[in-house]
């Protein structure tokens, strides 16, 4: 009969035999790129370079935010060598807090377009609200979904919003919205699903998961927001006390060359002939201004 | 914290449990009055529907009557709602009351049932089916109401709000562990709730018992209810089992995506397989090590508490500078895998010692038989089989595991459970088929080459 000691030895071992971390000459990246999009270039990468990719993606529930968290709780711990965000917010986020590399700026490329996505048997092109306040008419009552704006792109266009509107005016139209019976799910993906069944009419998303929904056979237009709308580029972030820092660097300049670049929009990731510049939008202040307006969309949205 | 998805997770969770112990319980009571080839065929169904992955089950549903199904048309019923849930969840939990009420009634004995000769039909089920199975069927609603209300990946994917999924969400997008405590210690209250309903009771075992004959129980329950159940038993393991099981091997898609499904996801097939045998051997060993100590009881606690929470935990724990290498490979998954079914190893190895021989095992106390050869030659002999049985059965758990794993995996560490949640959720469909087939594949590859190790022993012993 074996005593305690002998085994909580055996049990400490155990653990440790199967515990070993596998690094190596491995790139770990964090992206919020979808999956289905990111997969085949990082394995693409691997070929190429025979360079091992360790990669995290999100989930579409808490979308971007849920690896932007784990990014700022490991900071002291870095696990991630590279973070590729599909949108630009949340990586300045980071560099406020010093998760990423002083010396690094935030790289962007590639981009796609916020954009009204609706079912074709309910609604036509002309009958589209002609910008995002006419959401608060009546008319729309119980007929739009978003995504909760406190993640993903939905999140970033809501703070871009309230930077280019002002406080009150955004925080009155968030308001407004809600009470007109807005309906919030789970990431963009999910109000294509809910347009393209007809429960309801129209939506706010993103460009490339309007594609993906038409490539299933939805019966669903979409078209960019003119006014109010914006353009949500890729962005490359550089971890602060990353383990492997120049394989993250080899990576990034990887993702933004032309090949990538190119196939990400055959996938329908990025839209083609997205503009060169980036978006005339003061990221600092918005970031400054994030845990305020998040505090107004959850109380307006979650409470 | 929102009371609203608290009190919709409790009628979820009940609702699962009412709809489960009323199918298990009916299927029990027809596989009691059933002998021969129904009853193997039937027990085997109800088996095989619980061991079907989760997500198999959900693909299935959306086929069907998701926003582009088959019977859509037909059946304009939405299964993205609160009624989905239920339904699903409980395809998936019914075999739990049906396996625990049929180990109850099969402590029915002849002479009790002589003792009241003139008793049949309803008053039968009313005066002793129903006291015997009592409190089988209140351990089961138990469980499966505890596994009901644990369940993010089911609402998660059909957009039913529920207080664990909240609990996720809220976590992953604060990383704030004071609010994690703050909602923890309600989810926390189920499992503790749970170890104390089923505190001092014991489990009737299907094999324990002999039962009634068959012949003897059909003729005192009656034509007519033996006919219900065998139509509900007949339709339950058909609609839970047969039906996913159809659809997906019928999908012209499960064979067209295969090969890219495999490309695609050889690391997350591999680290499946690795993350499930590995805390399966852990467990069962570690079962086996701890098994004659009474405290094991209390990792039940860790069995039904929602896999989110120990999550939480271990990233509380184990997210330090000097534990980098464990919290960062593969380790901080083994860790929480076998925290969370060790009660699965401790208490199926506790079974399997009782069942050899006492006697055996005092001669080889007194003789100072060393513990491998006792191993060996007394308790493998005669265990070994129980000691697989419970290794497959956290093998196939930590198969289907999304909920223990998706806050704490590791960069390069996707399981090929959490890569159809994500595929599901994000609503590209296109290969999932093709992954819940590898997924059912790999969940038979241990019985395959059991058999096959099994033939080769038999052929040499020849």
């Amino acid at each position: 009969m074996k005593t305690w000691a002998e085994k909580w030895m055996i049990f400490v071992t155990a653990l440790l035999l199967v515990g070993c971390g596998s690094g190596g000459d491995a790139v770990t990246v964090y992206t919020s790129q979808d999956q289905v999009y990111a997969e085949p270039i990082l394995r693409e990468f691997e070929q190429q370079t025979g360079i091992a990719v360790r990669a995290v993606y999100d989930s579409e529930a808490v979308k971007t935010v849920g690896l932007v968290n784990r990014l700022i709780a490991e900071k002291a711990n870095p696990q991630c060598d590279l973070f590729w965000n599909n949108e630009e917010f949340r990586t300045h986020q980071l560099a406020s807090m010093d998760v990423l590399d002083e010396g690094q700026s935030v790289e962007t490329f590639g981009a796609r377009t916020r954009q009204w996505v609706w079912n074709t048997n309910q609604l036509s092109r002309a009958a589209l609200p002609k910008d995002l306040t006419s959401l608060t008419n009546t008319l729309w009552r119980g007929k739009v979904v978003i995504a909760l704006p406190l993640f993903g792109s939905t999140a970033t266009h809501f703070q871009v919003l309230r930077q280019q509107w002002g406080e009150k005016r955004w925080r009155d139209w968030c308001r407004a919205l809600k009470a007109n019976d807005v309906m919030t799910v789970d990431g963009n993906s999910v109000v294509v699903q809910l347009v393209g069944r007809g429960e309801v009419a129209l939506g706010l998303t993103d460009s490339d998961d309007v594609r993906a929904g038409r490539k299933n056979g939805l019966p669903i237009a979409g078209q960019s927001i003119a006014e109010d709308g914006f353009s949500i580029r890729n962005s490359i972030g550089y971890i602060a006390g990353a383990p492997r820092p120049d394989l993250a660097k080899r990576l990034a300049k990887y993702l933004q060359s032309k090949p990538v670049i190119d196939s990400l929009v055959s996938a329908g990731a990025l839209d083609r002939g997205a503009p060169d510049a980036p978006a005339d939008i003061a990221w600092p202040s918005v970031v400054k201004e994030n845990e305020r307006a998040v505090a107004d969309l959850k109380s307006i949205y979650l409470d | 914290m929102s009371w609203e998805l608290l009190l919709n997770s409790f009628g979820l969770a009940t609702m699962v449990s009412f709809f489960a112990v009323l199918i298990g319980w009916s299927v029990a009571v027809f596989l009691a009055s059933t002998a021969g080839r129904w009853r193997i065929v039937l027990l085997g169904g109800s088996i095989a529907a619980f061991s079907l992955p989760p997500f198999l089950v959900v693909n299935t549903w959306l086929g069907l009557l998701g926003n582009v199904g088959v019977l859509k048309p037909v059946l304009p019923v939405d299964v993205y709602s609160f009624g989905g849930a239920v339904w699903l969840l409980t395809l998936m939990l019914w075999p739990v009351p049906c396996l625990m009420s049929y180990g109850a009634l099969k402590r029915l004995t002849p002479e009790l049932l002589d003792a009241e000769p003139g008793l049949g039909g309803w008053p039968l089920i009313k005066e002793v089916l129903l006291p015997l199975s009592g409190s089988a069927l209140l351990q089961s609603g138990v469980i499966v109401f505890a596994l009901a209300f644990n369940n993010i990946a089911v609402p998660a994917i059909l957009q039913v709000n529920v207080f664990p999924a909240q609990f996720w969400v809220e976590f992953s997008s604060t990383y704030n562990f004071k609010m994690a405590w703050q909602y923890g210690w309600v989810l926390a209250l189920m499992p503790l709730g749970v170890l104390l309903v089923l505190r001092g009771q014991e489990i009737a075992w299907p094999w324990e018992s002999q039962g009634v004959p068959a012949e003897q129980f059909a003729d005192r329950l009656g034509q007519a209810l033996r006919r219900i159940g065998a139509g509900v038993a007949v339709l339950a393991v058909v609609i839970s089992f047969l039906l996913p099981l159809g659809h997906l091997l019928v999908d012209a898609r499960t064979w067209s995506d295969f090969p890219d499904a495999i490309r695609a996801g050889a690391r997350s097939i591999w680290n499946s397989l690795w993350f499930a045998a590995g805390t399966s051997v852990l467990v069962v060993g570690l079962g086996a090590l701890f098994s004659d100590q009474k405290g094991g009881r209390l990792a039940w606690l860790l069995f039904f508490l929602p896999g989110v929470l120990l999550g939480v935990v271990l990233i509380s724990v184990f997210n330090r500078p000097w534990l980098g290498w464990f919290y960062g490979g593969s380790g901080v998954v083994f860790a929480a895998l076998g925290l969370r079914y060790f009660a699965l190893g401790w208490e199926g190895m506790r079974l399997a010692k009782r069942s050899v021989d006492a006697d055996l095992q005092h001669i080889s106390d007194l003789s100072g038989v060393p513990w491998w050869q006792r191993w060996l030659h007394l308790f493998l002999p005669q265990a070994g089989w129980a000691m697989a049985a419970v290794w497959y059965v956290v093998y196939l758990l930590c198969l289907w595991d999304t909920e223990t794993v998706v806050l704490i995996v590791p960069p390069g560490g996707e399981t090929l459970a959490l890569r159809v949640f994500n595929l599901l959720h994000y609503g590209h469909h296109a290969q999932v088929n093709a992954l819940c087939l590898i997924l059912l594949l790999l969940a038979v590859l241990p019985l395959i080459a059991g058999a096959v190790v099994a033939a080769f022993v038999k052929r040499r012993a020849r």
